[in-house]
């Protein structure tokens, strides 16, 4: 009974500190229409911060009121000002995808500031150790603070945006913002208030988890992973129902550590589901949830603007380009070292695994947070049954497919955000419980055998440039089909689809298996390349960058993998290439890591402006300079006819590049045709 | 025995009761009108009978066969189609794509007409709507004319049995209601049953044979236009003093 | 450019003066120099078919759409460029076409977004509910899930109730059964009867022209004429609005 006491009031305190990075988590979403990922870096920056004063001798309450009061709502306004100003009419993906470029950011920003190695950071509970005694069982003050202070945001929160006109206006901007100024409120004051209470609420559940749990930057941001659950029982609108589901979680924490202590005994001794469950509580309830969520009726919405530009590809130009990129692969393959070599190669089968969600986010719009996931089971599968044969890659597409399969369920009831969130429970749990099984993965990485005939490193890199080929070919034929139509119009309005006759559950059920599919294979190849399937690669929070950086390429576009799946690996390389050096007692490769890290944050940060991805933007640069060019060439004498057609027909695309032209290229072109000389004649002409 | 039957449909929201004992017929070979005031239940009706809102009690039958608890889509397999009051195209597809995502649709009653592939309907139906100037155009870049015959001829291309119009005329000028005026006539004599929701009451009177009024969800009458024209209930709820 | 605003007989500045202006969405130019001009005090109708530009005029006006090229006045000063939010809180009105709630809020709290141009939410409700009965019933209502004419009689509201100078309505009567479009237009009658002016787009003719004073119509991005109510009628039943189903709504 005593114990029983014991785990319900840790148990409480655990949800307290839940309840409060989940509010947090609920007003933004609320307020902005966006859902930060970041949350949890956030909170670990404002918990920095909050050492950093308390390292300069300031006291307590006067550092906690700085850092809540000065710097969070200062992080936050800059994080409106810069980032999230721009997330106007782009699509959901956008908006899922841009917070996690700033997880990235600050993941990589605050070692910067806050060396891990040349500080222990620590911070004292409030009221040090001192205890009351509940029930028998010993609780700190900071535990009733952490209870207290959950309260008060709740009932505070709820009265400032169910109550006040500011409040309203915030929700009234993410419904409608063109309609709020219309009203006359000010929705770019409204953004900046509550991304600055968002954060403010971040940094406070930062401070308050810090001295319970260690200052790590990743620890902290993860535990908001937990709190998603809580969120989502409030269905990121609730905050009375989001505190229920903090407790909840809390609870069953708590009793899950307390009692699941035994395996049963009929396991097999190399099976731990306890330890494994344990440690899944939140995502299985996060699980159970959003399956517990009723339907949301189907309803009809309008018609929406988007900035979304929807790609036509064509078969015959993508073929050309599939040649292409396989014979430039084939030539550059001979001038890179080894380790150069794989690491490119990794980026081709990353690509591969970009591509699988191409047709399921880019066309259909169900956006997944689990491609390594799938990726893993497809490396899981060719290194269990793969023995150098086809069957190995066979058994890893049907594996993934089959699991995707299982997961579309979820996704039948679930749009958007939710959708997200429950495909990166999926992907926890798999961590969590199938990738730490010592039945399956008797070590952390399983040998791999690569097929058959393509043994030599170069030759594997040609297969996998052939297989990204073959299957973007695929794809892009299925985009031209009834099926990459129907998906596109799925998009756009289910309701309109369903009343047409279209068959949604089958649909979707559909896209899921296919891109599951591809995952999968990608997965495999990719386990071939370092012959290692190692399983830390296809952990949960590794589906972060492999969304951002395929939202960066262009998420509607094959090409738009490559250049992602490209990037991605670069960023390794880059960091090999850099020399160690020393800055002011910092170990230089230290910094040079971090700053790498930096990279796919701006990268995703920038998406704001550009929202259909490098390989469209670069597109439409060179479209827009043509016409101009166009434009300016209104009456071309006559002898400029000829080369002012063929370079009319010099379009990126047409040249049966699947990457369009980079600006130096075209420069290389326009000499090599003598347009620099047209331009020059013409400018002369016209002044 | 009508095409498609309504009977004692009832739907709540919360307290408010927004379609209380609805009968309702919609006859092949005609336009069946449906109007009243605003917040009268008509696109609630509309929501009943095409499955996208579930009813507290009543039943919804398609050519004598119950469609009460049936999903949207297999209503319109067996031959319902409709178009919404607040416009709902695919809008970053361009018009032809609307129409030939609709066309391609599998069908699991009734073959297509032998002989014609999807892209052929669609060019039928881009000539019997009239979209010709405008079928590569991205849908939302349309205007709301153009945007509401797009939807009706997306409801055309699946060959329905049954077409149901929420205010197909809102939005369009005088030169299009004309012409959508007489679409609808053809339409109906070439065999389909429409039902039409619409606040253009001449246009109403003009191609209905019969209409239903409905107010605060209930059917409160039900005739030929000229029988509704001078129904005093009707009105006192609905028409107002001024029109024709 | 325009030199200066126009002064009419009375010497009274025109509330709304358009001088040549141009507007594009992107790289195609719908408006191709329109010219228009609103005495203060009067009820103006814009009719024109659809894809005229009317709507895209309205924009330009309320500062939602900057123009490319002309000026524009009111009240005698030049507001090219002012933002949207300051023009509205200056006391110029705009109830877009369409949808013009927020969705996810309740009534009541669309309602409380009003008061944003200085009108208290007492205000704001007293005269909302005593014209529309309905929104009182309904005020817990998310404004999402009301028919189509109730959010438009929400939406109107805004023009009730927060005492403008200048009020522009988008296709007032598009969704809307014919009591209740007489019923509107004479409360647009009465709110011009207070002093304000109205700017009314619609596309059919005869309501609008009960209450206005003056009409134009506009016709592939220009404004194509102007006159009297009674001359513009007879013109536009004629040429325009003559066919069969033309009538008011
Ligand atoms: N989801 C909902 N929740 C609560 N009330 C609703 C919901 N949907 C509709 N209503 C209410 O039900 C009533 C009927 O609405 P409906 O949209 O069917 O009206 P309508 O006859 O189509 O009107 P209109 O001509 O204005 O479009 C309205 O009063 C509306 O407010
Ligand atoms: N957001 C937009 N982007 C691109 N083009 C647009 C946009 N809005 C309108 N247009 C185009 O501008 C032109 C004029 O549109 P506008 O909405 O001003 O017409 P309107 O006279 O109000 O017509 P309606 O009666 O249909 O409302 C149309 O050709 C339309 O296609
Ligand atoms: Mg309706
Ligand atoms: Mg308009």
């Amino acid at each position: 009974m005593e114990d029983f006491i014991t785990f319900t009031i840790l148990g409480i305190s655990l949800a307290a500190t839940y309840a409060v990075a989940a509010s947090g988590l609920v007003v933004t979403y609320t307020t902005s229409g966006i859902f930060n990922f970041a949350h949890g870096a956030i909170g670990a920056f404002g918990a920095f911060a909050y050492w950093q004063l308390l390292d300069w001798d300031v006291p307590e309450l006067p550092a906690v009121a700085i850092v809540l009061l000065v710097v969070a709502p200062a992080v936050g306004w800059l994080i409106e000002r810069v980032i999230m100003r721009g997330l106007q009419n782009v699509s959901e993906v956008i908006r899922i995808v841009v917070p996690i470029g700033l997880l990235f950011g600050m993941i990589a920003l605050i070692p910067i500031i806050w060396d891990p190695a040349s500080n222990s950071y620590v911070v004292e509970p409030f009221f040090g150790d001192s205890k009351v005694t509940i029930f028998g069982a010993g609780v700190r003050y900071h535990q009733l603070l952490t209870i207290v202070v959950a309260g008060v945001v709740a009932v505070g929160l709820r009265f400032f945006l169910f109550g006040t006109r500011s409040g309203v206006a915030m929700r009234a901007v993410v419904d409608d913002r063109p309609l709020a100024v219309l009203n006359g409120s000010r929705p770019d004051r409204s953004s900046s208030l509550s991304w600055s209470l968002g954060c403010s609420l971040a940094a406070l559940s930062g401070i308050l988890v810090a001295s319970i749990l260690s200052m790590e930057v990743v620890t902290l941001t993860f535990l908001v992973v937990n709190a998603y659950a809580a969120a989502v029982v409030g269905r990121l609108a609730s905050l009375p129902r989001t505190f229920l589901g903090a407790l909840i979680l809390g609870l069953l924490q708590s009793y899950a550590v307390g009692y699941l202590r035994d395996n049963p005994s009929f396991l097999p001794d190399d099976v731990d589901l306890i330890t494994n469950l344990r440690l899944a509580v939140p995502v299985i309830m996060l699980f159970v949830v959003l399956l517990a969520i009723p339907h949301a009726q189907l309803r009809a919405h309008g018609l929406i603007r988007s900035r979304e530009v929807v790609p036509r590809p064509d078969v015959v130009r993508s073929a050309i380009g599939g040649v292409v990129l396989v014979a430039v692969v084939a030539v550059v393959s001979g001038f890179l070292s080894g380790s150069d070599l794989l690491s490119w190669s990794r980026g081709l089968a990353l690509a591969l695994i970009m591509l699988s969600l191409v047709p399921l986010i880019g066309y259909g719009g169900q956006i997944s947070l689990a491609p390594m996931t799938f990726a893993g089971l497809g490396g899981f599968a060719v290194a269990r049954w793969g023995d150098g044969s086809v069957l190995g890659l066979v058994a890893a597409v049907v594996l993934s497919a089959l699991v995707g399969l299982l997961v579309s369920l979820p996704a039948l009831r679930l749009r958007g955000i939710y959708l997200a969130l429950s495909t990166l429970a999926f992907a926890y749990f798999v961590e969590k419980v199938v990738f730490t099984q010592r039945a399956l993965f008797p070590t952390t990485a399983l040998p791999v055998e690569r097929l058959g005939p393509v043994q030599g490193d170069r030759a594997y890199m040609i297969f996998l440039a052939v297989a990204f080929s073959l299957v973007g070919l695929l794809v892009v034929w299925i985009r031209l089909g009834p099926f990459g139509r129907r998906l596109q119009a799925m998009k756009d309005s289910p309701a309109a689809c369903a009343t047409l006759g279209l068959n949604l559950t089958r649909t979707k059920m559909q896209v899921f298996a296919l891109s599951a599919g591809i995952a999968g294979l990608g997965g495999a190849l990719l386990a071939g390349v370092s012959e290692n399937m190692s399983v830390e690669e296809y952990f949960a929070v590794q589906n972060l960058p492999v969304l951002l950086m395929a939202v960066v390429g262009g998420i509607a576009y094959v090409s738009g993998s490559l250049v992602g799946g490209l990037l991605l690996a670069s960023f390794a390389i880059i960091g090999q290439w850099v020399p160690t050096f020393e800055v002011a007692g910092m170990d230089g490769q230290d910094l040079v890591d971090d700053l790498l890290l930096l990279m796919p944050a701006l990268a995703g940060l920038n998406l704001g402006r550009n929202p259909n991805g490098v390989v469209n933007e670069v597109g439409r640069q060179l479209r827009e300079r043509r016409q101009r060019r166009e434009e300016e060439r209104v009456e071309p004498p006559e002898r400029f006819a000829s080369p002012t057609s063929l370079r009319h027909s010099l379009d990126a695309e047409s040249l049966g590049v699947d990457r369009p032209f980079t600006v130096e290229e075209l420069a290389v072109l326009d000499r090599a045709l003598d347009l620099r000389d047209l331009e020059e004649e013409l400018s002369r002409g016209t002044a | 025995m009508a095409l498609l039957e309504a009977r004692g449909v009832n739907v709540r929201f919360g307290g408010h009761a927004a379609v209380t004992d609805a009968d309702i017929d919609v006859e092949v070979g005609r336009v069946t009108g449906l109007i009243g005031p605003n917040g009268a239940g008509k696109t609630t009706l509309f929501n009943v009978l095409t499955g996208l809102q579930p009813c507290v009690s009543g039943r919804v039958s398609l050519n004598g066969i119950e469609i009460t608890g049936m999903a949207p889509h297999d209503r319109a397999q067996r031959g319902l189609a409709r178009t919404f009051q607040r416009l709902e195209l695919f809008g970053s597809l361009t018009a032809r794509e609307n129409l030939l995502v609709a066309a391609e649709i599998p069908r699991r009653f009734g073959a297509p007409p032998a002989g014609l592939t999807a892209a052929q309907r669609v060019d039928e139906v881009v000539d019997l709507v009239g979209l010709g100037a405008f079928v590569d155009q991205r849908a939302d870049e349309l205007t709301t004319g153009h945007a509401r015959l797009l939807e009706l001829g997306r409801a055309l291309v699946t060959r329905p049995k049954v077409l149901l119009l929420d205010e197909p005329a809102s939005g369009l000028d005088a030169d299009e209601t004309a012409y959508l005026a007489r679409l609808l006539r053809e339409l109906a004599d070439s065999g389909l049953a429409v039902l039409l929701v619409e606040h253009d009451v001449p246009l109403v009177m003009q191609v209905c044979r019969r209409v239903y009024v409905l107010d605060l969800g209930k059917v409160i009458s039900v005739g030929t236009p000229e029988e509704i024209r001078v129904d005093q209930r009707v009105v006192d709820a609905y028409l107002g003093q001024e029109v024709p | 450019m325009s030199g200066e605003p126009t002064v009419d007989a009375g010497g009274e500045v025109p509330l709304i003066e358009l001088r040549d202006v141009r507007a594009a969405y992107g790289r195609i130019e719908v408006l191709h120099g329109v010219d228009l001009v609103v005495p203060e005090g009067s009820v103006f109708a814009l009719l024109g078919p659809n894809g005229a530009g009317k709507s895209t005029t309205l924009k330009v006006i309320s500062g939602q759409l900057h123009a490319t090229a002309g000026s524009i006045r009111l009240g005698g000063h030049r507001v090219n460029g002012v933002s949207a939010e300051d023009l509205a809180r200056a006391g110029v009105c705009t109830i877009p076409e369409g949808r013009g709630v927020f969705a996810n809020l309740t009534v009541r709290e669309n309602l409380q977004m009003m008061t944003f141009t200085g009108s208290s939410l007492r205000h704001v409700e007293e005269k909302a509910y005593a014209r529309f009965p309905r929104l009182k019933e309904r005020r817990g209502q998310l404004a999402g899930t009301m028919s189509g004419g109730e959010q438009q009689m929400l939406s109107l509201a805004r023009g009730l109730a927060t005492d403008p100078a200048l009020l522009l309505l988008d296709e007032l009567s598009m969704g809307l059964a014919p009591l209740v479009v007489e019923e509107l237009y004479g409360i647009v009658a009465g709110i011009a009867a207070e002093g304000v002016s109205i700017l009314v787009v619609e596309q059919f003719a005869r309501t609008v022209l009960g209450v206005a004073d003056l009409a134009g119509l506009m016709l592939h991005g220009r404004v194509q004429r102007v006159g009297s109510p009674a001359e513009l009628e007879a013109e536009l039943s004629s040429a325009y609005l003559g066919a069969e189903t033309g009538g008011p709504r």
